[in-house]
C-alpha cells in the first residue's frame, strides 16, 4: 500500500486523480473498515494536514452569499466545541463517538461515509447545507440533500473529494435542536436521531427545517410535517398530530441495534422533543462565526 | 418501596489491627498507573514465531476436506497444525481445572475439529509464521470443504425428540433435583400461588486484555507458556492433551487485565503448546477482540420459572423452581455453573417446602463456562424479580415480604447446609434502601421506580473438589518478607490481599514485603483465581504460613528481652515489648540472632477446606460451599414513556464482607461487580441468530459507559464471621449478583408492568408501554 501526504488541497486533487486513491483524513472509519477488509486501497491520501481544510470562519460563497465555511477536516470535536455553529450541529457532533473518536474523527469523514446514522447529516441537512467538492479540474457544489445517495453512497466521483461544508449565514439566526437515540449513552450510534431549524415569528414556526437519520438509506428531510407546521403556535400541536406525516416520510429497518417499530415510534418522540426545545428559544444561540 | 431505618449492628468486637483493614495503595497500582506492568501481549522473544487460529465460520457442519497445503507453501509459514497433527487431542472441558472428577465422557472440546463442527469460532487448524501479516495472509490460503448439518439453537429444542444431536445419547449436559420437606402440603397452606417465569441473555465478559501469551521449549526441554490464565494448573491438561509428563509443562502467569471467568477455561495456552514443541520456536499468541468474543465463554443463558406458595403475610409455603440453561456447543464448566445456579434457585429465605428441576441442554452456540457470580446472578434474578411479583400480589411492601422470609444464622439453604456465619440480610438491606434517600417525582413521561434485591452467594470451591492452597513465607535478613504463592492476579487485588496480611503477621510495613505468584514450576500450587476463594484459600495459607514464622520470632524475642511471647506486640518491623516501647528488637537483628542458631524463618504451609463427598443425588441435600457471603443492592431509576430509555438515578450496594483486608479493594470490587451487574440489566446481550453472532465486536455489544450509570455507593459491613483470614468472607462474585435483579425491580417499579426478558433496552421498554397503553384504549 502506498501512502502519501499532499500538503495542499491542488496537490492532494492531483494525487487522487492520477491515483484514484482512497481519502484518509481522522481515520476513525477508514482504519476500520480496512482491518475488517471491506476495502483494500492500494493508494492512501492523507489530508489531514492541510491546513486550508481545518477551520470555522466567515466566507462568500459561489452565489457571492455569505456563508459559514467549515473546512472538511474540522475535527468532530471543533465543531461540538466551537460557539460559532447552529446548536444542531453542534449537538449532533457531540453525539459523534467518544472523546477520543471525536478528537480524530472530521466533519467531512462523517459527511463521506455517509453512513445513515452519522449524528452530523440530519443537523446538515436541517442547515441548508452545501458541500464544495474538489477534484483537479476544479470545484462543484452541491446540496447537501442531493449529495447522499444510499447507505454509504453518494455522487462523489473517485476524483474528488469534500473540501468545505458551507452553511447560509442567516443559519445561526436560527433555532435549533438535534436529538437522539442510542442503546446507552455514551459512544452509541444513533437508533434514531432528529434535527430542527426554525425561527419563530410571533410566536408561530416558520422557515421550519425537520431532517432525520438513521430512518432510511439516506438523511431525510420530512417535507409534508414541515408544511403541517409552518405558521402553527408549539401549543397547538400534539404528538399524534405529526405521527403520520413522518411515518409516511420514513422507511426504517430491522438490525442488530434496532427494529423497524421502534425507530418508528421513537423518531416521532425525537422529532417532538427538538421542536420542543427549538420553540422555548426566541432566538439562535449563536452570534455568527467570528463572534 | 416504605423507607426505612437501617437495622442495628450485633457487637462484634474486632480485634485492632496495624495493616489488614486498611485502604492501603495497592501493591500493583503503581505499576498500572505509568504503565509498567507487562500484560501477556507485551512479551516478545528473539527468533519468535507468530500464531493465527483457522476458526468454523458456521455452526454445524460435517468437515468434508481441510485443504492446508497451499498455508504451508506460503513463505514465511513454518508450521500449520490441524486435528490430525494434535492426534486428535482433547481439552478436558468437563474437568472443574484442579481436582475434581469427569462426570460426562466423550463431551470434551477436541482441540482442534477434525470430523465436524459445533459452533461458529470452533477452531480448526493452527499457522504459526515469521509475521503476524504472514500468519493471517496464510488462514485466507486454508481451504474448507463442509457440509452443513442440521443444528438447533435453542434448549428447549434440543430437548425436543428429534432434534439434531450435539454428543450422543442426547444434548442433556447436566440435571439437577433438589427435593426438600413437602411441596404439595406447603402449597396447600398458602393462601395465593404467585408463577412467573424469567429469561436472561448470553453475556460476554469483556474484559479489557483479549487473550494471549507466549511459548518457547526451553534448554530442559520444558515447555513453557507464559500467558494470562486464571488458571495456572491448567498444566496437568496441557500435558495430557500433548502426551507429555507434567513437569514437563510449565505455565507462567502474568498480571491479568480482567478474566471475570472466562479465563478460567483453557484459551491460547493449549495451542502456543503444540506450536512451540512443533516449531521449537517461540510462539505468540493473541486473540483479536473479535476472535475473543466469539472463540471463548458467555455466560449462560437461562429461563427460570418460580411457582411460589405465599400466605397473606407475605410468608412463603412452598417453592417451586424449574431452569433451563443453554450450554452452547461444549459443556466445559455447565454441570457445575447449572449445580451453583440449582442450590442458590430459592434464594436467601428459610423455604422448608421446595423442589428445584435443572437441565443444561448443548446447542449449536457459543459455548457457555464460568462467569462472575458462576449460576448465582442468573439465580437471583430469578429469586428476587419473584419475590417482587408476590409482594406486589399481596400488596405488601417488597422489603418486608424479604424480612419476613431471610434465613438467619443456623437456618438452612436449598440442600439443606446449615449457614454457619452471620447472615446479615436484613442489616445490607435496610443500608441500601435508606441510603437512596428522597426519591425523585415521576412526570407523565419520566417514571420513577425504585427496587432493591436481596442476594447469597458461595465463596470458596465445591467442597467436594477438595481444594486446596499452598503458600512459602520467609524472612530475608534485613527483616524484609517474600511470599510465594501461586496465586494468578486478575486485576482484583489477590496478591495484594496476600500481601497485606503477611504484613499484619509479621509486622512489617506493606511496602517491605515482596510476593512471586502464578508460576506452576516455582511457586507453591495455590489453585485458581476463581469461585471467589483466593482469599479465603490463599489468605488462610499465607496465613498459616506467616503465623508460623511469627511464633518463632515471637519465642526468639521473648528470651532476649527477658519477657513472656504474650507480653509482646509485632508492628514497624520490631518487636517490642507491650506497655513499654523502650524495650524491642529490631526485625533485622531478629533475623540474624534466629539465622546464627538456625532457627529456621520461612515455611510452606497447605490450607485445605473442608472436604465432603457430594449431594444426596436423589433429594439433592447435603453441604456444597465453605460459606456463603449476604449482601444487597438498591437502586432508582427514570423511564422515559416516549423513548423507553432507562436513567440508573441512583445505586447502592451493602454487603458484609466479613472483615475488609482493603477496604479500598473492596470498594473497586463492589462498585465493579455492580456496575458489571447493572449492564447485565440495561443493555449486555450477546446476540445468535442460527448460531451466527450478531454482536460480533463492541461496535455492537454494548457495554456501559462511565457516561451511562453513576458510581454505586458502597457500604461495607464487617460481621468477622468469614472463614477467611481475620473473618473475611469473598466478596469478588458477590459484589456483582444483586445489581441486575434491582434494576429488574426498579423497572417493574416504575412501568407497573415487568419485563421479563432481559436486558431492559430502549425497544423492550416502550413495547411494554405501548401494551399498558393498548390495554387500557
Amino acid at each position: 500500500m502506498r501512502y502519501l501526504k499532499p500538503s495542499s488541497v491542488s496537490e492532494a486533487a492531483d494525487v487522487l486523480e492520477s491515483s484514484r486513491g482512497m481519502i484518509l483524513a481522522g481515520g476513525t472509519d477508514a482504519y476500520v473498515y480496512m482491518a475488517e477488509g471491506f476495502c483494500h486501497p492500494e493508494t492512501l491520501i492523507d489530508i489531514s494536514s492541510i491546513d486550508t481544510l481545518r477551520g470555522i470562519y466567515v466566507a462568500t460563497d459561489d452565489r457571492e452569499e455569505e456563508v459559514i465555511r467549515i473546512g472538511a477536516c474540522t475535527t468532530i470535536a471543533e465543531i461540538a466545541a466551537s460557539q460559532d455553529l447552529p446548536t444542531c450541529l453542534r449537538q449532533g457532533a457531540r453525539a459523534v463517538g467518544s472523546p477520543q473518536i471525536r478528537n480524530l474523527g472530521t466533519i467531512g469523514g462523517n459527511v463521506c461515509n455517509a453512513s445513515p446514522c452519522g449524528d452530523t447529516l440530519a443537523p446538515l441537512l436541517c442547515l441548508d447545507a452545501r458541500f464544495v467538492l474538489r477534484a483537479s479540474g476544479g470545484t462543484r457544489v452541491i446540496a447537501c440533500e442531493d449529495f447522499f445517495t444510499g447507505p454509504k453512497k453518494t455522487v462523489l466521483k473517485p476524483n474528488e473529494f469534500l473540501e468545505f461544508i458551507e452553511l447560509p449565514a442567516s443559519s445561526c439566526g436560527k433555532a435549533s435542536a438535534f436529538r437522539m437515540i442510542g442503546n446507552r449513552k455514551g459512544q452509541a450510534i444513533s437508533q434514531a436521531n432528529a434535527s430542527v431549524s426554525l425561527v419563530m415569528v410571533d410566536g408561530r414556526m416558520s422557515d421550519l427545517r425537520v431532517a432525520v437519520g438513521s430512518v432510511a438509506p439516506v438523511p431525510l428531510r420530512l417535507g409534508k410535517l414541515e408544511e403541517f407546521l409552518t405558521g402553527k403556535r408549539v401549543k397547538e400541536v400534539s404528538l399524534a398530530m405529526f405521527k403520520e406525516p413522518i411515518l409516511e416520510g420514513i422507511r426504517p429497518i430491522d438490525d442488530v441495534r434496532s427494529s423497524a417499530s421502534y425507530r418508528q415510534e421513537v423518531t416521532v418522540a425525537l422529532v417532538f422533543d427538538a421542536l420542543a426545545e427549538c420553540a422555548s428559544k426566541d432566538s439562535g444561540e449563536c452570534e455568527g462565526a467570528g463572534a | 418501596m416504605n423507607r426505612v431505618t437501617p437495622k442495628p449492628l450485633p457487637e462484634t468486637n474486632l480485634p485492632r489491627l496495624n495493616q489488614v483493614g486498611k485502604p492501603l495503595r495497592r501493591i500493583d497500582a503503581l505499576g498500572k498507573a505509568v504503565g509498567a506492568t507487562v500484560y501477556a501481549a507485551d512479551y516478545s522473544m528473539p527468533n519468535m514465531l507468530h500464531a493465527k487460529v483457522f476458526r468454523s465460520p458456521v455452526p454445524s457442519a460435517r468437515i468434508v476436506k481441510l485443504d492446508v497445503s497451499k498455508a504451508r507453501a506460503l513463505p514465511g509459514v513454518v508450521c500449520v497444525m490441524t486435528g490430525e497433527d494434535t492426534h486428535g487431542a482433547k481439552l478436558n472441558t468437563d474437568l472443574p481445572g484442579q481436582t475434581g472428577r469427569e462426570t460426562r465422557a466423550g463431551s470434551d472440546a477436541p482441540v482442534l475439529a477434525s470430523d465436524v463442527v459445533r459452533y461458529v469460532g470452533e477452531p480448526i487448524a493452527l499457522v504459526a509464521a515469521e509475521t503476524l501479516a504472514i500468519a493471517e495472509q496464510a488462514l485466507k490460503q486454508i481451504e474448507l470443504e463442509f457440509e452443513d448439518l442440521p443444528g438447533v439453537y435453542d434448549p428447549i429444542e434440543a430437548m425436543k425428540p428429534g432434534a439434531p444431536i450435539l454428543f450422543a445419547p442426547d444434548n442433556v449436559v447436566a440435571r439437577y433435583k433438589i427435593r426438600k420437606g413437602d411441596l404439595e402440603a406447603g402449597m396447600a397452606q398458602a393462601d395465593v400461588i404467585v408463577e412467573n417465569t424469567f429469561k436472561m441473555p448470553f453475556v460476554e465478559h469483556a474484559y479489557l486484555e483479549p487473550d494471549g501469551g507466549v511459548a518457547w521449549v526451553d534448554e530442559q526441554g520444558v515447555i513453557n507458556i507464559r500467558v494470562c490464565t486464571q488458571v495456572i494448573e491448567h498444566f496437568r491438561s496441557i500435558a495430557r492433551a500433548l502426551n507429555v509428563p507434567q513437569n514437563r509443562i510449565r505455565i507462567r502467569g502474568t498480571m491479568v487485565g480482567g478474566g471475570f471467568g472466562s479465563k478460567e477455561d483453557i484459551t491460547v495456552e493449549i495451542f502456543l503448546a503444540f506450536l512451540a514443541r512443533e516449531t521449537g520456536r517461540p510462539v505468540k499468541l493473541v486473540y483479536t477482540r473479535e476472535e475473543a468474543f466469539a472463540a471463548t465463554s458467555k455466560r449462560h443463558p437461562f429461563t427460570i420459572t418460580h411457582r411460589t406458595g405465599v400466605r397473606k403475610d407475605g410468608r412463603i409455603t412452598a417453592s417451586q423452581v424449574s431452569m433451563v440453561a443453554d450450554s452452547g456447543a461444549y459443556p466445559y464448566l455447565t454441570p457445575y455453573v447449572l449445580l451453583y445456579a440449582t442450590a442458590m434457585a430459592a434464594g436467601p429465605y428459610k423455604i422448608d417446602n421446595l423442589h428445584v428441576d435443572s437441565v443444561a441442554a448443548a446447542t449449536n452456540q457459543t459455548f457457555t463456562s464460568a462467569f462472575r457470580g458462576f449460576g448465582g446472578p442468573q439465580a437471583a434474578l430469578g429469586y428476587e424479580q419473584q419475590m417482587d411479583e408476590i409482594a406486589k400480589t399481596l400488596g405488601l411492601d417488597p422489603l418486608a415480604v424479604r424480612q419476613v422470609n431471610y434465613m438467619k444464622t443456623g437456618d438452612t439453604t436449598a440442600t439443606g447446609q446449615e449457614v454457619k456465619t452471620a447472615a446479615w440480610l436484613e442489616e445490607t438491606a435496610t443500608r441500601a434502601v435508606a441510603a437512596l434517600g428522597e426519591q425523585a417525582a415521576s412526570t407523565p413521561t419520566r417514571k420513577i421506580g425504585r427496587g432493591m434485591a436481596s442476594t447469597f452467594q458461595s465463596y470458596g470451591r465445591i467442597m467436594w473438589f477438595h481444594d486446596t492452597s499452598q503458600a512459602w513465607v520467609g524472612m530475608e535478613q534485613d527483616g524484609t518478607a517474600v511470599i510465594r504463592c501461586g496465586v494468578p492476579d486478575i486485576g482484583a487485588g489477590q496478591s495484594n490481599s496476600i500481601c497485606q496480611i503477611v504484613a499484619e503477621i509479621l509486622g512489617v510495613p506493606l511496602d517491605q514485603v515482596t510476593i512471586y505468584a502464578t508460576d506452576s514450576a516455582v511457586t507453591p500450587l495455590a489453585g485458581t483465581s476463581t469461585a471467589t476463594r483466593q482469599l479465603y484459600m490463599s489468605g488462610n495459607a499465607v496465613s498459616l504460613a506467616s503465623n508460623t514464622i511469627r511464633a518463632r520470632l515471637l519465642t526468639r524475642a521473648a528470651v532476649k528481652l527477658g519477657v513472656r511471647g504474650d507480653e509482646l506486640e509485632i508492628a514497624n518491623s520490631r518487636v517490642s515489648v507491650l506497655g513499654d516501647e523502650s524495650r524491642y528488637i529490631e526485625h533485622k537483628d531478629l533475623v540474624r540472632l534466629c539465622a546464627s542458631e538456625g532457627i529456621g524463618l520461612s515455611h510452606l504451609a497447605q490450607f485445605n477446606a473442608p472436604f465432603t463427598e457430594g449431594l444426596d443425588p436423589e433429594t439433592g441435600q447435603g453441604d456444597i460451599w465453605p460459606d456463603f457471603t449476604f449482601g444487597a443492592q438498591a437502586v432508582e431509576v427514570a423511564v422515559d414513556t416516549e423513548t423507553g430509555e432507562i436513567e440508573l438515578l441512583k445505586s447502592v450496594a451493602c454487603h458484609d464482607v466479613g472483615r475488609a483486608i482493603n477496604p479500598a479493594a473492596v470498594h473497586g470490587q463492589i462498585a465493579g461487580g455492580s456496575h458489571q451487574g447493572l449492564g447485565y440489566a440495561l443493555m449486555e446481550d450477546f446476540e445468535l441468530q442460527n448460531g451466527i453472532i450478531k454482536t460480533p465486536s463492541f461496535a455492537e455489544y454494548l457495554i456501559p459507559t462511565v457516561l451511562d450509570f453513576p458510581t454505586t455507593q458502597t457500604i461495607i459491613l464487617e460481621s468477622g464471621t468469614g472463614v477467611g483470614p481475620f473473618g473475611a468472607k469473598g466478596i469478588g462474585e458477590p459484589a456483582l449478583t444483586p445489581a441486575a435483579p434491582a434494576v429488574a425491580n426498579a423497572v417493574a417499579d416504575a412501568l407497573g408492568v415487568r419485563i421479563h426478558q432481559l436486558p431492559f433496552t430502549p425497544k423492550r421498554v416502550l413495547a411494554a408501554m405501548d401494551a399498558i397503553r393498548g390495554a387500557t384504549t
